[in-house]
């Protein structure tokens, strides 16, 4: 499958322009042996974006992330974050961006307001002001031992540790695995509001895609390593459509229509999912002679299945 | 500014999570090594409770320590092998990350082994001048962290635990990563070693981490720890000669007292080389102290009073065998005797001067087979004699004085047999001789075979 990169500001034959980009990686591989966990990935997450990083689970989001991070080394190709290469300058990069890990592990034995003074340290942007806004937003207790806290609640304060220094780019990978729905919304919730606020570029990876939806203004879907998606969110939605069909007679094949991702049929009735939506789509279903054509939009979870599901194949 | 803040976190951090630690080494070697050493020797040696007792308590000190650093260095790599701690995603440069995690408990845990060293040496007996052991304990400490935390880095947690564990109970067949330099001086060498290793090895494995690849940094400093760890003993470099020798380590020989109580001599001996023999001497009644060191065997004979000190030497490659007399108040050191022994026949230790301070006997041992030589020395003109020449005797282990009768006792024929020996000593001053003049064996039967 072809990766689009669709309505980028500007197309460029190397590594971009920074002020365009927040990250932007080329190429970028990842070797363990044999198995490849990240084969040839071009990604160009525009600045200001809310960039939704999707893929199942081992899809390489997280090796991408910490390749990203200079927490794990490439096998090839490059990486950029903020324009800075992402081994070279990881100290600046670090200064520059928040980080919230999948099940971050923080120190058990400080307490909230101990390790918030921690990380105060580290950054010259720190704003106390900011920190203490958003304890209060998301409630954390000052006096409480981080060990004693509930997952959710840790997850909230390596929000806030990552926020407070009012970063250029947030990067949030899986922050939401293993909470409960309430505490998932909760917390994507309060993502959403300080980044309408912000109005800084955030990079997330998630494998729960329906939560992500509201969030997000670009996706990019990675599967198996490669990336076989990269569009803003409406491109994405208005680009994959489905097409229920009613036939008398159902067809033998529906090949004569374009981009076809995956077929359902179910007695008369035939569901197709196609790729890159045209009304040439639609009169080349109309071709095949159903009695009844519908044209519907797809949520985001279901464009995920048919991409994944098309690469699967 | 950014730089002091970050390193004053760094720190603070450090404190909070090895204080523990610390705080361990600091009371278990000063409780259960005192309380260790106070168990008087024989209760040790020949109650087997209180030998269980005393090894459980030797144990308790010295494994509790070198597990509690192997779990907290083990978690501490593992931690940042990971990569998955907040520091792991923090702006901090790696020599920092490496001088606060890596040096800094390396040289603490350095100084911390200083005070472990030294309530370890009361422990051990015949220890006289523990400074090499203070030194084996700070090196040893800094050791199982450096080794336990590199461990860590680039191979996991779990490993360097059970490194950790082998270095404290492994015991024998690699005794250089065991316990054993702790209460072996002579493997000093490779504990300095592992440990500057364990801190080089780690310190390129933060430095390398941003440019080259992991399986790279890790073989790479792996490599580098090996050349530490074992290139010394391999190629035969000598790390412990860098050691000054007032560190060697001394054991204690024994000491004597003048007649009159006020002047005590004692000699220690180093454990490397049992031919370098220190004698110190204090008077009692000035508080003075006077140190004398010979590099060829020599045996302290007696005090004869407050200021007067015989000794008998034996240079290397010479039979025949000088009596000294030192002067400590004024340090002066006068031959009084020579005795012109026959070839092939060494000093012996356990000589002690007359009741009247007037004589000595001497015991000269043959090098090849059994015999014994018995010389009496009269100390004043320098008479010397044989008394018992060739006598069929292994060894022999004292004498005494009873009027001019000596009793050599304790003494062990060829047979295994245990015999009093003594005989009467006849001093013809006039012509500067010393006789025996007759002598007698007495079986004895408490711990001889009879």
């Amino acid at each position: 499958m072809t990766v689009l990169h669709r309505t980028l500001p500007r197309e460029a034959s190397g590594m971009a322009d920074s002020r365009h980009y927040a990250i932007e990686t080329k190429a970028l591989t990842k070797r363990f042996g044999k198995h490849v966990a990240v084969d040839n990935l071009t990604l160009r997450v525009p600045t200001g974006s809310v960039f939704a990083f999707l893929g199942r689970n081992g899809a390489g989001k997280t090796t991408t992330i910490r390749i990203l991070l200079d927490l794990l080394n490439r096998t090839s190709g490059e990486a950029s974050i903020l324009g800075l290469d992402c081994v070279k300058d990881s100290l600046e990069i670090k200064r520059r961006i928040g980080y919230v890990a999948e099940g971050q592990k923080m120190y058990d034995w400080m307490k909230v307001d101990e390790i918030i003074w921690f990380c105060k340290g580290f950054y010259s942007d720190w704003d106390d002001a900011f920190a203490a806004e958003l304890k209060h937003k998301l409630e954390l207790p000052g006096s409480r031992k981080i060990g004693e806290m509930s997952r959710g609640m840790q997850a909230k304060l390596a929000l806030l540790l990552a926020m407070a220094y009012r970063p250029e780019l947030l990067i949030l990978d899986e922050p939401t695995a293993g909470l409960d729905v309430v505490v998932r919304r909760d917390f994507l919730e309060g993502v959403i509001e300080l980044i309408q606020e912000q109005g800084r570029t955030v990079f997330f990876s998630s494998h729960i895609v329906h939560e992500v939806e509201r969030v997000a203004d670009w996706v990019g879907i990675i599967d198996k390593g490669k990336l076989i998606w990269c569009s803003p969110m409406e491109e994405l939605k208005s680009s994959i459509k489905r097409l229920v069909l009613n036939f008398d007679e159902p067809p033998a094949s529906f090949s004569a229509i374009p981009n076809v991702l995956t077929v359902e049929s179910s007695g008369r009735q035939s569901e197709i999912t196609v790729k890159d939506f045209s009304p040439q789509a639609v009169a080349a279903a109309k071709s095949l002679g159903p009695t009844d054509i519908r044209v519907e939009d797809l949520g985001l979870e279901d464009i995920f299945v048919a991409l994944v599901g098309k690469s699967e194949e | 500014m950014a730089g002091a803040s970050i390193w004053k976190r760094l720190l603070w951090k450090e404190f909070r999570e090895g204080w523990q630690v610390v705080l361990f080494t600091v009371v278990a070697p000063a409780v259960l090594f005192s309380v260790a050493g106070r168990i008087p020797s024989y209760l040790r040696d020949y109650s087997i409770l209180w030998g269980i007792i005393t090894v459980i308590l030797k144990f308790s000190g010295a494994a509790g320590v070198h597990l509690m650093i192997a779990l907290w260095a083990a978690a501490k790599g593992g931690s940042r092998r990971s990569g998955n701690q907040v520091a792991g995603h923090l702006p901090v440069s790696p020599t920092a990350e490496w001088s606060v995690s890596v040096l800094l408990p390396v040289l603490a845990l350095g100084i911390l082994g200083l005070w472990f060293g030294l309530f370890a040496s009361r422990v051990v007996p015949g220890i006289y001048t523990p400074g090499k052991m203070i030194l084996a304990g700070a090196l040893d400490l800094a050791a199982t962290y450096a080794i336990c935390y590199f461990i860590a880095l680039i191979v996991s947690t779990w490993a360097a635990v059970l490194f950790g564990l082998f270095r404290m109970v492994g015991g024998t067949l690699l005794s250089v990563l065991t316990l054993r330099p702790m209460l072996e001086p002579d493997a000093v060498r490779f504990v300095a070693g592992i440990t500057l290793g364990g801190v080089v090895a780690a310190f390129l494995f933060f430095a390398l981490s941003q440019k080259r690849s992991l399986g790279f940094r890790q073989g790479f400093s792996l490599l580098v720890m090996i050349i530490f760890a074992f290139g010394p003993a391999l190629f035969g470099v000598d790390i412990e000669s860098m050691i000054p020798d007032k560190f060697e380590y001394k054991i204690w020989g024994g000491s004597v007292m003048s007649p009159d109580g006020l002047l005590t001599v004692e000699w220690v001996l180093a454990k490397t080389a049992p031919e370098k023999v220190s004698f110190k001497a204090l008077n009692r009644l000035t508080n003075m102290t006077r140190t004398r060191s010979f590099e060829s065997e020599t045996c302290l004979l007696g005090a004869s009073d407050r200021r007067t000190v015989y000794l008998a030497q034996q240079r290397p490659a010479e039979s025949s065998v000088r009596v000294l007399r030192w002067d400590v108040q004024t340090g002066d050191m006068k031959a009084v005797s020579v005795l012109n022994a026959r070839p092939g026949v060494i000093l012996q230790q356990g000589s002690r001067l007359s009741p009247n301070s007037r004589y000595t006997v001497l015991i000269l041992r043959s090098v090849v087979g059994n015999g014994l030589d018995v010389w009496v020395v009269d100390l004043q003109t320098g008479g010397n004699g044989v008394v018992i020449p060739c006598a069929p005797l292994r060894q022999l282990r004292g004498n005494d004085w009873v009027g001019n009768k000596v009793i050599l006792a304790w003494q062990e024929d060829r047979y295994g047999e245990y015999n009093l020996l003594t005989t009467d000593v006849v001093i013809d001053a006039e012509a500067m001789k010393v006789t025996g003049t007759s002598e007698s064996l007495i079986p004895f039967a408490f711990g001889g075979k009879r």
